[in-house]
């Protein structure tokens, strides 16, 4: 049985839904950090080497699957690979359900900072927070570490996947309409942030900052590794979200000219959001950290609440400019699993494959939500929710999607036929790929991703331990191995056992 | 979608609330420049003997590097002060430390160094990168909208330029 595929009603809609999934609370916050350790703007020569060497070909590579098979990840690897290829695809489907569930967790504390901001958040005298007395962190720290540990958050976070459940419900029609609106915002509102950053005092200084190369750090390995990872997770790579909205593409869509936009657009975005973060932390001499959470709940708004007037203002538009980023990727990564359920059971229907995900989403936000306190000193994440989420985030990044893009390239570099697919590509691009497309999917990207994870594994996981088994957990040590285990059980089993209910949808190869 | 969500841990966040323990810190001018030498002057709580200034630029980058400039030259009782000249722009750490091994901080704070001038290679970076990323961005617009589409496929909807 098949169902009617959704289309997107516009080359402009899909554009904007596709860098609207790219484009989110990282690209805000997190190039900016990873520019000011890096190098800053030596950072940009393994940033481009990344865009253009990993970055460009798996986009295209994801969407070319997605327009060849008009099937979501797990079922379009299925075609070319049969269940192997299905089990990856479902691997990779399961850490963007992680993802997606702690994501909208994040999103939650958002629209709570939002609410903050109308209230007592920008406050200028000093809060206590958890076991610390006043004055020991910012404001903004304190209001967040309150904020978490409280139970009416989770009521933030349901609201946030409500929302979710009201874009994605009418498939490509709903989220077109919602991206139309929402990305050309987020546009508007960072370079409203721009203008009011670089027209601080030293504001400029800080754009100076962020161009000013310091070379030295080229020969850091991290810095490579660092550039690769971020590329890998800015575009949505890896996540299964650019197959199933190729997937909605018609069949003579430009696969190159789409990636290139989506890979622009959302470096472009980057490059702005460095200009407003870098201008700002300048004027208040505030070192960046390499955390998005930080970056965006402690350090930005730390700098927000020393601009001289209407603090407030500000305030909320840097809040609602996350939420509108977070919504829109947020958004992709729902409808990516809804469509990859739908594919596999067709005939389970939209509406109840929605609720499905919803109910099961939801369970796994309010877990990351949790707010109970096991660690009062701050030594660690404070709350047990926190500390999962910074545990399972540490496990599907580092690896998860990482392996997930190394199967795709595995599977249509040496198992499939790279030549079919590079000829269907170019069958319908404006701009034809050549041999060098090949050699970039069999063995550069291969490389370069076997690099990162065994870098990653080496120096943290056999150098340093397993992750979270230093952190301060109030006797529940357990955690951090449990955390493991829930991983792989969840990513693993769970695509084990997705590819072997029956297939009530199986077309043959393509 | 995003970058790396968490490498979180607060102990180190806890870093960035400041920070004078036992004394406070003044910079005069308060954004110093490469190269012009400023002035630091610290009001101690109670008086640790000789201090001086430890520098630490770019802090928590991988070009974080630290000077331990000359001592701090008593003025009057606690308050010591002493001129500096810092030598690389940025965010810079300043800490006003006891002589002796192991000795932490007396006072703290963070300062923008600002640039002596416009940074030609930084400006070059800019604008490089500017035109690639937006020229670009406009680029493989221009080409998907200009992209010819013959047929349809799917549900066929059919697919009009906005």
């Amino acid at each position: 049985m098949t169902v009617e595929r959704g289309t997107w009603r516009s080359k402009l809609g899909f554009i904007l839904a596709a860098s609207g999934s790219a484009i989110g609370l990282g690209n805000i916050v997190f190039f900016s950090a990873n520019a000011y350790k890096f190098g800053a703007g030596a950072f940009y020569v393994p940033y481009f080497v990344a865009l253009f060497v990993i970055g460009l070909p798996i986009m295209i590579l994801e969407l070319g699957l997605g327009r060849f098979t008009r099937r979501s990840l797990p079922e379009s690897l299925r075609m070319i690979d049969g269940p192997r290829g299905e089990f990856a695809g479902w691997f990779g489907i399961l850490n963007a359900t992680i993802i997606t569930m702690y994501y909208i967790t994040i999103l939650g504390w958002a629209v709570g900072m939002l609410v903050g901001s109308f209230s007592s958040l920008w406050q200028p005298s000093a809060v206590p927070a958890f076991g610390l007395d006043a004055g020991v962190l910012n404001n903004s720290m304190s209001y967040f570490f309150n904020m978490i540990s409280e139970y009416n958050t989770i009521a933030f976070v349901a609201l946030v996947w409500a929302l979710n459940m009201v874009v994605v419900f009418w498939g490509t029609r709903s989220i077109e309409a919602v991206v139309k609106i929402f990305v050309p915002l987020m546009w508007v509102f960072m370079i409203v942030l721009i203008l009011r950053g670089v027209t601080l005092p030293g504001g400029m200084q800080g754009v100076f900052l962020l161009f000013t190369p310091n070379f030295s750090v080229m020969s850091d390995p991290e810095v490579w590794q660092g550039a690769f990872s971020q590329m890998f997770f800015t575009l949505s790579l890896g996540f299964g979200i650019m197959t199933t909205y190729a997937s909605y593409l018609p069949k003579d869509s430009d696969d190159v000219g789409n990636a290139s936009s989506i890979c622009f657009m959302n470096c472009s975005f980057e490059f702005i959001a460095g200009l407003a973060i870098f201008s700002l932390l300048f004027a208040f001499a505030i070192a960046p950290k390499a955390s998005t959470l930080s970056m965006m709940f402690f350090v930005v708004p730390e700098g927000i609440a020393a601009f001289p007037f209407a603090v407030k203002l500000f305030g909320i538009l840097f809040f609602v400019l996350l939420i509108m980023a977070g919504l829109t990727s947020s958004v992709s990564l729902v409808e990516a699993l809804i469509a990859a359920v739908l594919d596999k059971f067709p005939h389970a229907g939209r509406k109840r494959v929605v609720a499905l995900v919803a109910a099961i989403g939801m369970t796994g936000s309010i877990a990351f939500a949790w707010p109970m306190v096991i660690d009062k000193g701050l030594a660690s994440d404070g709350t047990l929710g926190l500390s999962l989420l910074d545990m399972f985030d540490h496990w599907v990044f580092q690896y998860g999607l990482m392996i997930c893009g190394l199967l795709e390239c595995v599977l249509v570099g040496w198992v499939y036929d790279v030549d079919k697919v590079l000829a269907h590509i170019n069958e319908t691009s404006s701009i034809k790929l050549g041999g060098k497309f090949k050699v970039l999917i069999r063995y550069i990207v291969p490389a370069i991703i076997i690099f990162v994870i065994g870098w990653n594994l080496i120096t943290q996981e056999l150098m340093q331990g397993l992750y979270g088994t230093s952190f301060e957990l109030s006797g529940a040590n357990w955690l951090p191995w449990l955390v493991f285990a829930g991983w792989l059980g969840f990513a693993l089993g769970g695509a084990f056992l997705l590819t072997r209910l029956t297939d009530t949808n199986s077309e043959g190869a393509a | 979608m995003q970058g790396r969500i968490m490498a979180f841990i607060v102990a180190a966040v806890l870093a960035i609330s400041t920070s004078a323990w036992a004394g406070s810190m003044t910079i005069d001018p308060t954004h110093p420049k490469v190269g012009e030498a400023a002035t630091i002057t610290v009001t101690l709580d109670e008086d640790p003997g000789p201090v001086s200034l430890s520098v630490t630029y770019r802090p928590n980058s991988r070009t974080e590097h630290s000077v331990k400039e000359s001592a701090f030259t008593p003025t009057d009782g606690l308050t010591r002060s002493m001129q500096w000249t810092p030598s690389d722009a940025g965010i810079t750490a300043l800490a006003v430390v006891p002589e002796g091994e192991d000795a932490k901080a007396v006072a703290s704070t963070t300062v923008a160094t600002r640039f002596s001038g416009i940074p030609i290679s930084g400006v070059f970076i800019f604008l490089f990168a500017g035109v690639v990323l937006f020229g670009g961005m406009a680029w493989s617009i221009r080409i998907v909208m200009q992209h010819d589409l013959a047929t349809q496929t799917g549900t066929d909807h059919v697919l009009a330029d906005d």
